[in-house]
This record gives C-alpha cells, structure tokens and sequence, in this order.
C-alpha cells in the first residue's frame, strides 16, 4: 500500500509537478509562442484524497497487483485502505534540476522524466 | 458479431444454419472483450460456448448453430467453412439444410461468411475461397481501441485482399509520456505503466533466478535495455 500511495505520487503529482516547473503554464518557446498550445495541454497535479474513489481505486488495485506479483494475498476493503493511507507519509516533492524533457519526436533527449514513472 | 447476428435473427428460420469454428479454447484475458463468455466457459472451447451464449440471446437458434474446433487453413480445407470472431478464429455461416461438412458442396451451400481471425494470412485464405464460390463476406477485426469491418460482394465490390491497410501509425514516445492530448494516448500510456510495473519487472527477476548468466547476458546488451532491467531490479538490488 506505501508503494500504491507512492506510484500515485510519482505518477499524477510529482511528474507532472516536475512537467510545469519546465515549463511552466505561461512558458513561451524560443520563437515567443505559448509552450503550452495546440496539442500540448498543460498539466494540473492531482493532489491524493482519499475520499475521492478514483484515487482510491488505484490505490487498492495498485497495492493489489503488486501484491499479487509477490504472492501476498490481496486486501479489497476500502474501509482497511483508508486507515492505513492516513499513516502513510509521502515525501515532500523537490523538483529536480538536471532534468531535461523531451519535446519533440525526433529530440533526442535522454527521457529523465519518464523514468520517473517507474522510480521507487 | 455472433450476437449481432444472433439479435437479428440470422440464420433462426425454419431451414437456417449457422456454423461457426474457432480452434481456441477461453481464457480469462478474453473475457473483457469477448462479451459472450462468462467465468465459467474459462477453458472451454470457444465456438461452443458461444454457440451457448447466442442460444440464450435468441431462442430461435436452438439447435441451428454447429460448432467446430477447425483452424481455418489449407490444412483443414476439407471442412472449410468460414468463421470467425474476434482475434481468434471463428467462422460463421449461413446457410440452408445442410448435412455434409466436408467438401465443395458445403461452400457452394452458404448464403455467406463472416470472418473474425486474428491473422492477415487466415483473412486473406478464407477471402480466396469466398471469391471462388462467389461468396459475400464480411470481414472484421479489432486493433486496441480501433474496430474495422469491411463487406464484400461478388460482383459489386472489391475483395479483402485487393487493398492493404496502411502501415500502423504509432504515437510518439514524448506524446505518450509528456504531451497526451488524446484518450488514446492516455491508455496507451497507462498500459505501458501496467506492463512495467506488474509484467516485465516480475519477469526479468524470474529471469534472473532461473538463468545463471541473466545479468552478464543484460550486460552484453544496449544501454536502453540495461538500464530498464536494472532500474527494475532496483527494489531488492542496488546497482550504481
């Protein structure tokens, strides 16, 4: 379930926290164009409430599969998962400097963000 | 599309005939897309359970739907009637009073076919035999969140294999990651996440203890894949 609350974090909040300190909402490209424009949508960061089910939901499915992964047998009451996500404490997010995004297809930029979605 | 045909009555009159044949049995991934089975046909022959599931649906069907377990294939032209559903093969025919299976005269005896294959080369087999016995056909098939049919008519319109989809468009990886402005990226993205997360990190641990040389192979290879592996070795190992 830490590991749940923590996918939640890196995924919804903490890259897309990194995403708009690169690029802010107000971001201008180098030829003074709005960043944020056309198919690009600027992000909001999802702030995790337990009482909203879709959070929930990923939680219990998340922390239920990885579970099922190491042969621990699953836990499905909602009620169980918001007592224990109240002690859960997730790190404060500091973005990070070194990141460089990717913008482009053909950019080839090494993709430090995307890896976050998979950093523990 | 065996229910769609089911739900019009296709094939319920009083000299109807529906054949259907699918060499698959059912497993549990296919029941979120593959409406008529149910967890109890898990295991099942696929034709079978369906041919079940349509009778239920429309009662008229009772005892009008035979059901095979045949590739669809040079192999097995013998017994040749199309099929079809979904991406397996299933074959699904019309046709009237009709006792002998296994040559010509069952093709000649079909009012027409439907596919739903799962492969080009099945598609394209079951297409042929149609355009020899002047068969319409209705082709089918599904690509992730896409669908696609397309009829043919002899005579009238051109035949499945006379056109060639164009080559798949895939989304660009920084689309995916960063710049989503699609439902059909956001799914792609989160099946990706599924995969590493749940699939591919669980895999390459197995892997790691059950091949003795895993980790000096994974050496041996690109970048990319190094670095992929290792950051999912990273719960339980640390790697520099």
């Amino acid at each position: 379930m830490q590991w749940a609350r923590q996918q939640f974090q890196n995924l919804f909040s903490n890259s897309i926290q990194q995403l708009i300190t690169a690029f802010p909402p107000d971001a201008l490209t180098s030829e003074k164009m709005p960043f944020w424009s056309g198919t690009k949508r600027c992000p909001t960061p999802i702030l995790f409430d337990a009482s909203n089910p879709t959070h929930l939901d990923f939680i219990i499915a998340c922390a239920n599969l990885y579970a099922f992964n190491f042969g621990l047998k699953g836990e499905t009451s909602p009620e169980y998962f918001v007592k224990v996500l109240e002690n859960i404490v997730v790190a404060e997010f500091v973005p990070k400097s070194n990141v460089r995004i990717q913008v482009n297809e053909n950019e080839n930029v090494q993709e430090n963000i995307g890896m976050l979605c998979f950093a523990f | 599309m065996l229910k769609n045909w089911a739900m019009i009555g296709l094939g319920s009159g009083p000299t109807g005939h529906i054949y259907i044949t699918d060499m698959d049995t059912i497993e549990r991934s296919n029941l979120s897309r593959q409406f008529l089975f149910r967890n109890k046909d898990v295991g099942h022959f696929k034709a079978a359970a369906a041919a079940g599931a349509v009778t239920l649906l429309n009662p008229d069907l009772q005892g009008k739907i035979k059901f095979f377990q045949e590739k669809v294939g040079a192999e097995t032209e013998r017994t040749s009637w199309a099929l079809l559903f979904f991406k397996y093969i299933f074959t699904l025919q019309w046709v009237g009073e009709k006792k002998e299976l296994f040559n010509d005269a069952f093709f000649e005896s079909l009012h027409g076919v439907t596919n739903a294959l799962d492969n080009v080369d099945a598609r394209k087999y079951v297409d042929r035999r149609c355009v020899y016995y002047r068969k319409p056909l209705l082709e089918s098939g599904t690509l992730g969140t896409k669908g696609n049919t397309q009829v043919v008519l002899p005579y009238l319109t051109e035949s499945y294999s006379s056109s060639q989809d164009p080559p798949e468009k895939s989304f660009p990886s920084c689309t995916i990651k960063n710049f989503p402005y699609a439902i059909e990226h956001t799914i792609q993205w989160s099946r990706d996440l599924f995969e590493g997360l749940f699939k591919n990190q669980a895999e390459n641990v197995n892997a790691y203890l059950s091949k003795p040389n895993y980790a000096q192979e994974i050496l041996k290879q690109n970048g990319a894949v190094r670095s992929r592996v290792f950051f999912f070795f990273s719960p339980f190992f640390s790697f520099p």
